[in-house]
């Protein structure tokens, strides 16, 4: 009678479901993760994101990080303007900041006119869909990614936390915040940072952050907004269950 | 004295805002010890809040904290909650920070490559030490000095040797590492004298006194108020304390039966090396 009460009273107990484990693209990372339980998980491709109620984190691709992975993209749009698709070449090139990657004002404004020239190219309203670019401005552009690319070959990578640092400060990190606490590790054999930052005057407000860098990508998680205790917590339980495909890197520092 | 009112004022808001709370008093807190009430505090932290750190132990979580940013003050304020607006802000003179250069100069060396003559120009002018109302001597003396170079590093900059301006505004961060003031020479503007206290209740201050905080001289002074609303009396403490040129401020206004914690906070009080030492 005894033991069979026991058992009842175990029986009893609500089993937590499982938490839902998935894999996604998010832009070059293939990124396994378990949605923390009680959250909503919503695909925009290049950005994940978690919602519960007011609560938000999201995981997003912050494009290439290295010189290498900056170049490939330069390419690419070199590619898309020849085959008439510069609209494209310039979208492509416009979801970069091409000043993270210059270590100093000076070097960025060296290249600057090249990088106007490429992405300050504009369809003729009057024109019809299929219109190519005059063979003078063809030229001109084909020149300024020659010369853009010669620069960015010769750029030398910075190293992580510069990286990590600078993606801080063009989420808004600015001078009314401040660097609660960072931690170097790797991440399925990837570097990582994790940054928390905190208000500057009363360590209130604070937000999570884990840059991992992944084919010469940024691949960041950050707490956005709501309560403090809910984001920490979502964020923690991502931040553990985050594993990167292994085909995906190539190197140090990848 | 602009700054002062302004934080009078903000007190005095949270004594009236505080008026309908519960007393939060507790029936054994007039018999603990010193220890006792510092092993209430929270783990320390260190803020940054100008370019000089200071490290205390927080108070109790039931003690949340604000951005202190009013009166010229910066810092953090912890109000306690279900009480009768209890209050405790440590936090930085701006003012007096502000006159020191020494990071603005060493923030233009680092830079100096990445700017052109007008930047160069502008940034130099922005990091000069103006003394026209100097604090002391040693200011008159180390500002004018520190200009001659900060002038040669102009003259430098002009002919594009970028060495000799780095040398130059070096030297001038050296001369600026020779000011160095008292707790009485930056103190007076900031001494709480209780005006604007006066049309909300009784309130009597009491004589500063000297002592020590962190290894450096202070002055504490005291206070009492008696709402004339309530008829409740309100304690308050202030701490001055001066450290590599900059002036700090610990502060409570609450209920007797606290002020043993706020010492105990103060107690904790530390500062950590800054980026520029006096």
């Amino acid at each position: 009678m005894w033991i069979a009460l026991v058992t009842g009273i175990v029986a009893c107990e609500p089993e937590a479901p499982p938490r839902a484990g998935i894999e996604v693209d998010i832009g070059v990372h293939v990124v396994a993760f378990e949605i923390p339980r009680d959250w909503h998980h919503v695909d925009h491709g290049r950005e994940q994101l978690f919602e519960l109620e007011t609560a938000q984190i999201s995981l997003a691709d912050f494009g290439p990080m290295t010189a290498k992975g900056f170049a490939e993209i330069i390419r690419r749009a070199r590619e898309l303007f020849r085959s008439n698709q510069w609209e494209d070449a310039r979208t492509l090139l416009m979801t970069t900041d091409p000043r993270r990657f210059f270590s100093s004002e000076v070097r960025w404004k060296s290249v600057r006119d090249e990088w106007k020239q490429i992405t300050h190219i504009r369809r003729d309203e009057e024109a019809g869909e299929s219109v190519g670019v005059s063979a003078d401005v063809e030229w001109q552009v084909e020149g300024a990614f020659t010369q853009l690319l010669a620069e960015v070959n010769a750029l030398r990578d910075p190293d992580f936390e510069t990286v990590a640092l600078r993606a801080l400060e063009d989420i808004g990190h600015d001078e009314m915040r401040a660097i609660a606490r960072t931690e170097a590790f790797a991440l399925s054999g990837r570097p990582a940072m994790r940054i928390d930052t905190w208000d500057r005057l009363s360590h209130r407000g604070r937000r999570q952050h884990l840059f991992i860098a992944n084919a010469g990508h940024l691949l960041v998680l950050r707490t956005e907004m709501g309560p403090a205790n809910v984001l920490e917590a979502g964020f923690e339980e991502l931040a553990s269950s985050l594993v990167l495909a292994h085909d995906q890197g190539s190197g140090p520092g990848a | 004295m602009h700054r002062f009112l302004a934080l009078a004022t903000m007190g005095l808001a949270t004594f009236i805002a505080g008026c309908g709370g519960d007393s939060g008093s507790s029936p054994d807190s007039a018999v603990r010890s010193p220890a006792e009430w510092a092993a209430l505090l929270s783990e320390s932290e260190v803020f940054v809040w100008d370019d000089q750190p200071i490290e205390f132990s927080l108070p109790p979580v039931d003690w949340v904290s604000e951005r202190e940013q009013s009166g010229g003050l910066m810092g953090v304020r912890y109000v306690k909650q279900k009480s009768v607006g209890e209050r405790i802000h440590v936090a930085e003179y701006t003012s007096v920070g502000k006159k020191d250069r020494c990071k603005e100069l060493e923030d233009l060396m680092r830079e100096l490559d990445d700017l052109n003559a007008r930047e160069f120009a502008k940034r130099l002018q922005r990091a000069r030490p103006y003394a026209q109302h100097p604090l002391n001597a040693s200011e008159t003396e180390g500002s004018e000095r520190a200009n001659e170079r900060l002038d040669d590093a102009r003259t430098a900059h002009r002919s594009g040797d970028l060495d000799e301006v780095r040398d130059r505004i070096s030297a001038a961060i050296w001369d600026l590492h020779w000011v160095d003031y008292s707790l009485d020479d930056v103190v007076e503007p900031a001494i709480f004298t209780g005006k604007g206290y006066e049309q909300f209740g009784k309130i009597e201050v009491f004589e500063p006194v000297r002592g020590e905080v962190a290894g450096e001289p202070s002055l504490s002074l005291d206070y009492s108020f008696v709402a004339h609303d309530s008829g409740r009396t309100y304690h308050g403490r202030e701490v001055y304390v001066e450290h590599n040129n900059r002036l700090f401020v610990a502060s409570f206004q609450g209920l007797q039966e606290n002020l043993p914690l706020f010492d105990a906070l103060v107690a904790t009080i530390q500062f950590p090396a800054g980026s520029c030492e006096h």
